[in-house]
Protein backbone atom coordinates (compact mmCIF):
# COMPACT_ATOMS: atom_id res chain seq x y z
CA UNK A 1 0.00 0.00 0.00
CA UNK A 2 1.44 3.38 -1.10
CA UNK A 3 1.26 6.19 1.55
CA UNK A 4 2.86 8.91 -0.76
CA UNK A 5 0.33 11.39 -0.88
CA UNK A 6 -1.38 12.34 -3.95
CA UNK A 7 0.19 15.65 -4.79
CA UNK A 8 3.60 14.48 -4.25
CA UNK A 9 2.62 11.69 -6.61
CA UNK A 10 1.40 14.05 -8.69
CA UNK A 11 4.77 15.90 -9.10
CA UNK A 12 6.34 12.43 -9.99
CA UNK A 13 3.66 12.06 -12.83
CA UNK A 14 4.78 15.96 -14.21
CA UNK A 15 8.10 16.22 -13.70
CA UNK A 16 8.12 12.84 -16.31
CA UNK A 17 5.41 14.06 -18.99
CA UNK A 18 7.94 15.85 -20.71
CA UNK A 19 10.45 13.17 -21.40
CA UNK A 20 7.21 10.95 -22.27
CA UNK A 21 6.30 13.13 -25.45
CA UNK A 22 9.57 12.74 -26.51
CA UNK A 23 9.37 9.12 -26.04
CA UNK A 24 6.32 8.68 -28.34
CA UNK A 25 8.83 9.70 -31.15
CA UNK A 26 10.65 6.40 -30.62
CA UNK A 27 8.50 4.80 -33.60
CA UNK A 28 10.65 6.38 -35.94
CA UNK A 29 13.95 5.13 -35.40
CA UNK A 30 12.25 1.60 -34.80
CA UNK A 31 10.57 1.46 -37.82
CA UNK A 32 13.45 2.72 -39.63
CA UNK A 33 15.91 -0.32 -38.19
CA UNK A 34 13.17 -2.57 -38.25
CA UNK A 35 12.45 -1.89 -42.42
CA UNK A 36 16.27 -1.80 -42.79
CA UNK A 37 16.85 -5.32 -41.41
CA UNK A 38 14.11 -7.02 -43.85
CA UNK A 39 15.93 -5.38 -46.46
CA UNK A 40 18.96 -6.87 -45.06
CA UNK A 41 17.41 -10.06 -45.09
CA UNK A 42 16.20 -9.51 -48.70
CA UNK A 43 20.09 -8.69 -49.61
CA UNK A 44 21.43 -12.02 -47.48
CA UNK A 45 18.74 -13.89 -49.15
CA UNK A 46 20.17 -13.16 -52.81
CA UNK A 47 24.46 -12.81 -51.74
CA UNK A 48 26.26 -14.11 -49.20
CA UNK A 49 26.14 -12.52 -46.20
CA UNK A 50 29.79 -12.20 -45.58
CA UNK A 51 30.63 -10.53 -48.84
CA UNK A 52 31.57 -6.95 -49.11
CA UNK A 53 28.43 -6.37 -50.89
CA UNK A 54 26.45 -7.60 -47.77
CA UNK A 55 28.41 -5.94 -45.96
CA UNK A 56 28.17 -2.40 -47.49
CA UNK A 57 24.29 -2.46 -46.77
CA UNK A 58 24.23 -1.95 -42.41
CA UNK A 59 28.10 -0.17 -43.09
CA UNK A 60 26.42 2.73 -45.60
CA UNK A 61 22.64 2.51 -44.50
CA UNK A 62 23.69 1.75 -40.30
CA UNK A 63 25.24 5.07 -39.73
CA UNK A 64 23.21 6.46 -42.25
CA UNK A 65 20.29 5.44 -40.42
CA UNK A 66 21.75 6.60 -36.99
CA UNK A 67 22.07 10.04 -38.21
CA UNK A 68 18.70 10.07 -39.36
CA UNK A 69 17.57 9.72 -35.74
CA UNK A 70 19.52 12.18 -34.50
CA UNK A 71 17.81 14.97 -36.54
CA UNK A 72 14.41 13.41 -36.32
CA UNK A 73 15.07 14.04 -32.49
CA UNK A 74 16.72 16.91 -33.03
CA UNK A 75 13.69 18.19 -35.42
CA UNK A 76 10.85 16.86 -33.32
CA UNK A 77 12.05 18.58 -29.96
CA UNK A 78 12.06 21.87 -31.51
CA UNK A 79 8.28 21.49 -32.27
CA UNK A 80 7.47 19.33 -29.28
CA UNK A 81 9.16 22.35 -26.95
CA UNK A 82 11.29 19.59 -25.14
CA UNK A 83 15.14 19.73 -25.09
CA UNK A 84 16.20 16.59 -23.04
CA UNK A 85 19.50 18.62 -22.33
CA UNK A 86 21.73 15.54 -22.94
CA UNK A 87 23.13 15.20 -26.64
CA UNK A 88 26.17 14.60 -25.72
CA UNK A 89 25.04 11.31 -23.94
CA UNK A 90 23.22 10.42 -27.05
CA UNK A 91 26.30 11.40 -29.80
CA UNK A 92 28.76 9.23 -27.01
CA UNK A 93 26.44 6.30 -27.27
CA UNK A 94 26.38 6.90 -31.26
CA UNK A 95 30.10 6.92 -31.79
CA UNK A 96 30.89 3.80 -29.24
CA UNK A 97 28.27 1.58 -31.06
CA UNK A 98 29.62 2.58 -34.51
CA UNK A 99 33.61 1.55 -33.00
CA UNK A 100 31.75 -2.05 -31.01
CA UNK A 101 30.15 -2.78 -34.64
CA UNK A 102 33.40 -1.78 -36.61
CA UNK A 103 35.19 -4.19 -34.13
CA UNK A 104 32.11 -6.98 -34.33
CA UNK A 105 32.98 -6.69 -38.64
CA UNK A 106 36.50 -6.40 -37.96
CA UNK A 107 37.70 -9.41 -35.37
CA UNK A 108 34.69 -11.71 -34.89
CA UNK A 109 34.23 -14.52 -36.99
CA UNK A 110 31.52 -16.73 -38.18
CA UNK A 111 28.75 -17.49 -36.98
CA UNK A 112 28.76 -14.46 -34.49
CA UNK A 113 30.13 -11.82 -36.82
CA UNK A 114 25.97 -10.40 -37.05
CA UNK A 115 25.33 -11.19 -33.39
CA UNK A 116 28.23 -9.57 -32.05
CA UNK A 117 26.68 -6.65 -34.17
CA UNK A 118 23.23 -6.93 -33.34
CA UNK A 119 24.54 -7.01 -29.99
CA UNK A 120 25.96 -4.09 -29.56
CA UNK A 121 23.27 -2.38 -30.86
CA UNK A 122 20.99 -3.95 -28.56
CA UNK A 123 23.58 -2.82 -25.83
CA UNK A 124 22.95 0.91 -26.82
CA UNK A 125 18.86 0.63 -26.85
CA UNK A 126 19.51 -0.94 -23.38
CA UNK A 127 21.50 2.05 -22.45
CA UNK A 128 19.30 4.32 -23.63
CA UNK A 129 15.81 2.59 -22.73
CA UNK A 130 17.42 2.31 -18.79
CA UNK A 131 18.84 5.92 -18.91
CA UNK A 132 15.60 7.31 -20.58
CA UNK A 133 13.57 4.52 -18.00
CA UNK A 134 11.75 3.77 -21.36
CA UNK A 135 10.24 -0.21 -20.73
CA UNK A 136 9.67 -0.49 -24.48
CA UNK A 137 13.23 0.15 -25.50
CA UNK A 138 14.72 -1.18 -22.75
CA UNK A 139 12.70 -4.23 -23.28
CA UNK A 140 13.97 -3.67 -27.48
CA UNK A 141 17.45 -3.69 -25.94
CA UNK A 142 17.14 -6.58 -23.77
CA UNK A 143 15.29 -8.96 -26.61
CA UNK A 144 17.59 -7.68 -29.59
CA UNK A 145 20.82 -9.18 -26.90
CA UNK A 146 18.90 -12.49 -26.12
CA UNK A 147 17.78 -12.96 -30.28
CA UNK A 148 21.49 -12.55 -30.64
CA UNK A 149 23.37 -14.69 -28.71
CA UNK A 150 20.18 -17.53 -29.34
CA UNK A 151 21.14 -16.74 -33.21
CA UNK A 152 24.79 -17.24 -32.72
CA UNK A 153 25.07 -20.64 -30.32
CA UNK A 154 22.04 -21.55 -33.11
CA UNK A 155 24.27 -20.53 -35.93
CA UNK A 156 20.86 -19.05 -37.45
CA UNK A 157 21.06 -17.89 -40.76
CA UNK A 158 21.89 -14.04 -41.05
CA UNK A 159 18.79 -13.75 -43.73
CA UNK A 160 16.49 -15.24 -40.76
CA UNK A 161 17.96 -13.42 -38.03
CA UNK A 162 17.22 -10.38 -39.67
CA UNK A 163 13.43 -11.57 -40.65
CA UNK A 164 13.13 -11.52 -36.95
CA UNK A 165 14.95 -8.28 -35.91
CA UNK A 166 13.20 -6.60 -38.25
CA UNK A 167 9.61 -7.54 -37.08
CA UNK A 168 10.23 -7.31 -33.56
CA UNK A 169 11.44 -3.33 -34.56
CA UNK A 170 8.02 -3.16 -36.46
CA UNK A 171 6.26 -4.58 -33.75
CA UNK A 172 7.95 -2.43 -31.26
CA UNK A 173 7.27 0.78 -33.92
CA UNK A 174 3.42 -0.04 -33.64
CA UNK A 175 3.64 -0.30 -29.84
CA UNK A 176 4.92 3.06 -29.58
CA UNK A 177 3.22 4.72 -32.06
CA UNK A 178 0.30 3.63 -30.15
CA UNK A 179 0.95 4.38 -26.32
CA UNK A 180 -0.17 7.68 -25.22
CA UNK B 1 12.53 24.01 19.52
CA UNK B 2 11.24 22.18 16.93
CA UNK B 3 8.79 23.95 14.32
CA UNK B 4 5.69 22.27 12.23
CA UNK B 5 6.64 20.99 9.15
CA UNK B 6 4.25 23.45 7.65
CA UNK B 7 7.06 26.14 8.07
CA UNK B 8 9.02 24.46 5.56
CA UNK B 9 7.03 25.71 2.81
CA UNK B 10 8.59 28.23 0.52
CA UNK B 11 5.90 30.82 -0.45
CA UNK B 12 7.53 31.39 -3.72
CA UNK B 13 7.88 28.07 -4.79
CA UNK B 14 4.56 26.34 -3.20
CA UNK B 15 1.92 28.41 -5.70
CA UNK B 16 0.30 25.83 -7.53
CA UNK B 17 1.92 27.11 -11.18
CA UNK B 18 5.61 27.79 -10.04
CA UNK B 19 5.56 24.24 -8.17
CA UNK B 20 4.23 22.83 -11.68
CA UNK B 21 7.11 24.78 -13.23
CA UNK B 22 9.42 23.44 -11.19
CA UNK B 23 8.63 19.49 -11.86
CA UNK B 24 8.25 19.91 -15.19
CA UNK B 25 11.67 21.65 -15.88
CA UNK B 26 13.50 18.93 -13.04
CA UNK B 27 14.31 16.08 -15.19
CA UNK B 28 14.86 17.67 -18.87
CA UNK B 29 17.02 20.53 -20.01
CA UNK B 30 15.08 22.86 -21.08
CA UNK B 31 11.10 23.22 -21.97
CA UNK B 32 9.35 25.99 -24.66
CA UNK B 33 6.87 28.34 -23.14
CA UNK B 34 3.98 27.22 -24.77
CA UNK B 35 4.77 23.53 -23.92
CA UNK B 36 4.72 24.53 -19.90
CA UNK B 37 1.52 26.80 -20.60
CA UNK B 38 -0.31 24.19 -22.49
CA UNK B 39 1.35 21.16 -20.10
CA UNK B 40 -0.13 23.28 -16.54
CA UNK B 41 -3.44 24.23 -18.68
CA UNK B 42 -2.56 27.88 -18.06
CA UNK B 43 -2.40 30.82 -20.24
CA UNK B 44 0.30 33.45 -21.79
CA UNK B 45 -0.22 36.20 -18.86
CA UNK B 46 -0.64 33.58 -16.11
CA UNK B 47 2.37 31.83 -17.01
CA UNK B 48 4.79 34.88 -18.02
CA UNK B 49 3.73 36.59 -14.37
CA UNK B 50 5.05 33.28 -12.30
CA UNK B 51 7.68 32.89 -14.50
CA UNK B 52 8.76 36.55 -13.93
CA UNK B 53 9.17 35.74 -10.19
CA UNK B 54 11.06 32.26 -10.73
CA UNK B 55 13.57 34.16 -12.82
CA UNK B 56 13.46 36.70 -10.46
CA UNK B 57 14.81 34.68 -7.46
CA UNK B 58 16.73 32.93 -9.60
CA UNK B 59 15.11 29.41 -9.60
CA UNK B 60 15.01 29.34 -13.56
CA UNK B 61 16.83 30.54 -16.53
CA UNK B 62 15.15 31.73 -19.71
CA UNK B 63 16.54 31.63 -22.86
CA UNK B 64 14.98 33.87 -26.26
CA UNK B 65 15.76 32.42 -29.27
CA UNK B 66 14.08 33.57 -32.61
CA UNK B 67 12.62 31.25 -35.26
CA UNK B 68 13.13 31.65 -38.72
CA UNK B 69 9.63 31.10 -40.09
CA UNK B 70 7.65 34.31 -40.69
CA UNK B 71 4.35 33.34 -39.23
CA UNK B 72 6.21 32.48 -35.45
CA UNK B 73 7.91 35.02 -33.37
CA UNK B 74 10.37 34.94 -30.48
CA UNK B 75 10.51 31.77 -28.65
CA UNK B 76 11.37 31.23 -25.15
CA UNK B 77 13.04 28.29 -23.51
CA UNK B 78 12.68 28.04 -19.78
CA UNK B 79 15.84 25.56 -17.64
CA UNK B 80 16.19 25.04 -14.04
CA UNK B 81 18.67 26.47 -12.02
CA UNK B 82 20.43 24.39 -9.51
CA UNK B 83 18.79 27.04 -7.04
CA UNK B 84 15.50 26.22 -8.31
CA UNK B 85 16.36 22.18 -8.43
CA UNK B 86 17.01 22.46 -4.48
CA UNK B 87 14.26 24.61 -4.17
CA UNK B 88 12.14 21.51 -5.49
CA UNK B 89 13.64 19.42 -3.51
CA UNK B 90 13.04 21.29 -0.05
CA UNK B 91 9.63 21.76 -1.35
CA UNK B 92 8.93 18.31 -2.00
CA UNK B 93 10.46 17.45 1.33
CA UNK B 94 8.28 20.03 3.25
CA UNK B 95 5.41 18.55 1.87
CA UNK B 96 6.33 14.69 2.49
CA UNK B 97 7.24 15.64 5.83
CA UNK B 98 3.86 17.77 6.19
CA UNK B 99 1.86 14.44 5.22
CA UNK B 100 3.35 12.52 7.54
CA UNK B 101 1.84 14.96 10.12
CA UNK B 102 -1.25 14.29 9.12
CA UNK B 103 -3.76 11.26 8.72
CA UNK B 104 -3.67 10.22 5.19
CA UNK B 105 -6.80 9.13 3.53
CA UNK B 106 -8.92 6.45 5.07
CA UNK B 107 -7.03 6.68 7.92
CA UNK B 108 -8.73 9.83 9.42
CA UNK B 109 -10.97 8.78 11.91
CA UNK B 110 -10.86 4.96 10.99
CA UNK B 111 -11.08 2.68 14.46
CA UNK B 112 -8.03 0.35 14.69
CA UNK B 113 -8.49 -2.89 14.40
CA UNK B 114 -7.07 -6.03 15.93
Amino acid sequence: MSTTPSLVDDLERLSNRPRSIVQREYWFPLTLFGLLALGAAGVFARWDPYTTASWAWWAILGPLGGLATGVWFARRSETLGVHDGRPGFYVALYVASAIGCSLCGSLVPEPWTYPCVFGVVGLLNLGIGLVDRYPLVTGVGAATLVVSGVAGAAELDPAAFSVVLGVALLIAAVIARLIR
Amino acid sequence: MSTHPINDLDELTHQRVRLGVLALLSKVGELEFTRIRDDLGTTDGNLSRHLTALSGAGLVTIRKTSRDTERSGARSWISLSPTGAQALRKEVAALRALFAHVPTEGTAGAPETA
